[in-house]
């Protein structure tokens, strides 16, 4: 059923694979940096957190990119994280 | 089935992450397995090698000795002191960097293993031992880097199989318990879930941690937001250990051993595991030891540096935070340098096991779509296929490794290499040989000779050592050869049998609701 | 040696075995006190396991010796329903005096 779904046609499968590996690790990325570069710690122990907790953000999108029914939702959601998360990131630049 | 989204869509991608990166994953389980006695392989690997266990602050001093006479003017010594389980010092240098800014980093200079006793190099048969799984274990044989990236989106892969292989698995507790042979799809799917459910939190523990070894290469980029140096991010967490500037001045360096004897002291006791000396040969040399992480979780030990010439103590590591301490956690759990024995038999088994969940499922995911009497379909054939080369041949190249070793001449040269090469001969030659074999046949046959090749390891190893081994590493090494041995026949010998039983018209017991139930989730 | 956790958590998924619904004619009641002992027993192998390796490293290593444990057990089960529970009571008699070496 979500198999028929999901499987059904070759070019939304392949823009949700990409959207889930290379989305979902600019996205995990950007939050992590995100992440790090705000948590109110010890700037090794912000960067430790970021990056102890990116993987699980990773694995967090990558499967909700193929739970979620709706492609267009998919893509808006995990690239926009990406752009968002990442470009704060870069806008905050390295913590002082 | 509504309200049942989540798990039929986890289902779906639990299958496909599975089968996209099973059969790397089944290698990285193997030699991941086999890693847990790197040293132990190393030493069976070196059967003419017998050390003399001495103090480490003796071993220090015999390695320093070595290093001074051979590399006197590198920029960099790393010396592994021996413990009760490598019985070996290890150790590499750097060569000082050309002036020439623009010409690369000097290269790291090739391991010397040195007898603790004497200082000088090991005589016996040249091999990369134990160390040849653990490498291949991170880096798949592949070159620098791609091995590496690989390896680490096989380990994501599987992350997300565990999340979404538990998602989908909706009676963990009910089917704790449940295996039952011979009913086909259903046992393999017993098989899969027992394997996977069971050990859960070793393969949580032991995919997560995997990524977190790599993570500094996989994810960087939380270092870029908050230093301006990357390279400072390694000198938070370890100490400075690239030490002072070298000031041009010859220095000698002071006895290695009231180093190692004062570092030990602050550790109350606990063993040195790594030196480091910047400049040996200048007035500015520093030495650096790092404890080791043999008796606590944390492998990230705690690090002391001393000046090399006048031996007053510089700085020590800072304490770790929370969330420092908690990857250095994650980083010994995954090395499991802190098991004793038996727990390191316990992870050995646990290894065993997610090789089983691996090779379990792979298998479960033809057993699924096959359709009786149907022609198998291209992806099938190419799934069975790999499955075979994966599964059931990739033990014939470890056993053939061993043998190599066994076999060919002890003082041959390169044999190191011709080791590595016969593993990748019999593992890939015995995958293109299963091609021309019938799918049924080529699983039973593939699986036979690795048995065979596994039994013959111990019989080639009292064959040519000439000797029946009364250390307890050999006769356990060759007691896990047979096992292995045994347990692989097993499996031909169940691939055998199976048809003839599932032909059989059996008897059933009235088939209960639950029954139907997993009946409908399994199709 | 630390095995009197593997043994008190096979004693104790054998309890739980014994507990469970399908495959056993034992009568309700009898599984549900096998089921509160089996919790029971896996309990003691926690403790034991805090009294072998201390809190730091308890942990890691009773889930690991349980995992395996339960493997086994699994493995024993599958071909040998009865028998494979049936020595809960010696593992338990063995692992006590274990717990205090």
């Amino acid at each position: 059923m979500a198999s028929a779904q999901l499987g059904g046609q070759g070019w939304s499968m392949a823009g949700r694979s990409l959207t889930a590996l290379i989305g979902g690790y600019a996205a995990a990325a950007g939050l992590a940096t995100l992440l790090a570069r705000l948590l109110p710690v010890e700037r090794v122990e912000a960067t430790a957190w970021g990056m102890i907790l990116s993987f699980l953000f990773y694995a967090a999108f990558g499967l909700w990119a193929f739970h979620e029914p709706r492609l267009t939702r998919v893509a808006a959601v995990i690239w926009g994280a990406a752009v968002v998360a990442g470009g704060a990131a870069l806008l905050l630049g390295v913590r002082p | 089935m509504k309200g049942n989204g989540v798990r039929q869509s986890m289902a779906w991608i639990h299958g496909w992450l599975g089968l996209l990166a099973g059969w790397i994953l089944f290698a990285m389980f193997v030699t991941g397995t086999a890693s847990y006695f790197r040293p132990e392989i190393t030493r069976w690997m070196q059967p003419e090698y017998r050390p003399h266990a001495v103090p480490q602050a003796e071993a220090a001093r015999t390695a320093v000795a070595w290093l001074q006479k051979n590399a006197p003017h590198d920029e960099q010594w790393t010396i592994y002191l021996p413990t009760e389980r490598t019985l070996s010092t290890r150790a590499f240098t750097r060569a000082r960097p050309n002036p020439d800014p623009k010409a690369p980093r000097a290269p790291r200079r090739p391991e010397v293993r040195l007898d603790p006793a004497t200082g000088a190099p090991i005589e016996a048969r040249d091999t990369r031992g134990g160390e040849f799984f653990y490498r291949f274990h991170f880096q798949l044989q592949l070159p620098h880097p791609w091995g590496r990236w690989l390896a680490g989106l096989c380990a994501m892969f599987m992350l997300g199989a565990i999340l979404s292989g538990v998602i989908t698995h909706k009676r963990i507790f009910a089917d704790f318990f449940t295996l039952r042979w011979s009913k086909g799809q259903r046992s393999w799917l017993d098989a899969h879930n027992v394997s996977a459910v069971l050990a859960l939190p070793y393969h949580a523990m032991i995919t997560y941690t995997g990524l977190i070894t790599l993570v500094v290469m996989y994810m960087p980029w939380p270092i870029l937001a908050n230093y301006p140096k990357p390279t400072a991010f390694a000198e938070s967490l370890y100490g400075d250990t690239a030490g002072q500037k070298a000031s041009g001045q010859p220095g000698r360096l002071a006895d290695m051993g009231r180093f190692v004897e004062a570092a030990s002291a602050e550790w109350q006791g606990a063993r040195v595991s790594r030196i480091i000396v910047s400049n040996p040969d200048d007035a500015s040399s520093t030495v650096t030891l790092l404890r080791t992480g043999e008796d606590r979780l944390n492998a990230r030990g705690a690090s002391i540096t001393y000046a090399g010439v006048s031996g007053a103590r510089l700085a020590v590591s800072p304490a770790p935070g929370p969330a420092v301490e908690t990857a250095g956690v994650m980083l010994g759990l995954h090395l499991g340098w802190f098991a004793g024995p038996l727990l390191r038999w316990v992870c050995f088994l646990l290894g065993l096991t997610g090789c089983a969940m691996v090779a379990t499922g792979l298998v479960l995911w033809t057993v699924k779509r096959q359709r009786p009497g149907a022609q198998p379909f291209f992806g099938m054939s190419l799934v069975e296929r790999l499955n075979i080369g994966a599964v059931a041949c990739l033990p014939a190249g470890i056993a053939a490794f061993l043998l190599a070793n066994r076999l060919l001449p002890p003082m041959l040269a390169g044999r190191a290499d011709l080791e590595v090469s016969a593993m990748f001969w019999a593992w890939f030659g015995l995958a293109a040989l299963s091609l021309l074999r019938p799918v049924r046949r080529a699983w039973i046959e593939t699986l036979a000779i690795s048995a065979l090749l596994f039994a013959a390891v111990p019989i080639a190893d009292l064959a040519m050592v000439g000797a029946f081994p009364t250390d307890g590493l050999f006769v356990a090494f060759d007691a896990t050869m047979f096992l292995l041995a045994a347990t692989l026949g097993f499996a031909a010998w169940r691939t055998a049998v199976r048809p003839a039983r599932a032909a059989r018209p059996r008897r059933r017991a009235p088939v209960t609701v639950a029954e139907v139930r997993e009946a409908v989730d399994v199709a | 040696m630390s095995l009197e956790v593997a043994l008190l958590g096979y004693a104790g998924f054998a309890k739980l075995a014994q507990g469970r619904g399908r495959h056993s004619r034992t009568a309700r009641p009898d599984r549900a006190r096998a089921r509160i002992l089996g919790w029971l027993l896996i309990l003691g192998s926690f403790l034991a396991a805090l009294h072998r390796f201390g809190p730091y490293l308890a942990v890691p290593a009773w889930l690991a010796l349980l995992s395996v444990s339960g493997v086994i057990l699994v493995l024993l089960l599958s071909r040998w329903p009865m028998a494979a529970t049936a020595p809960w009571i010696p593992m338990t008699v063995i692992a006590l005096p274990l717990c205090l070496l």
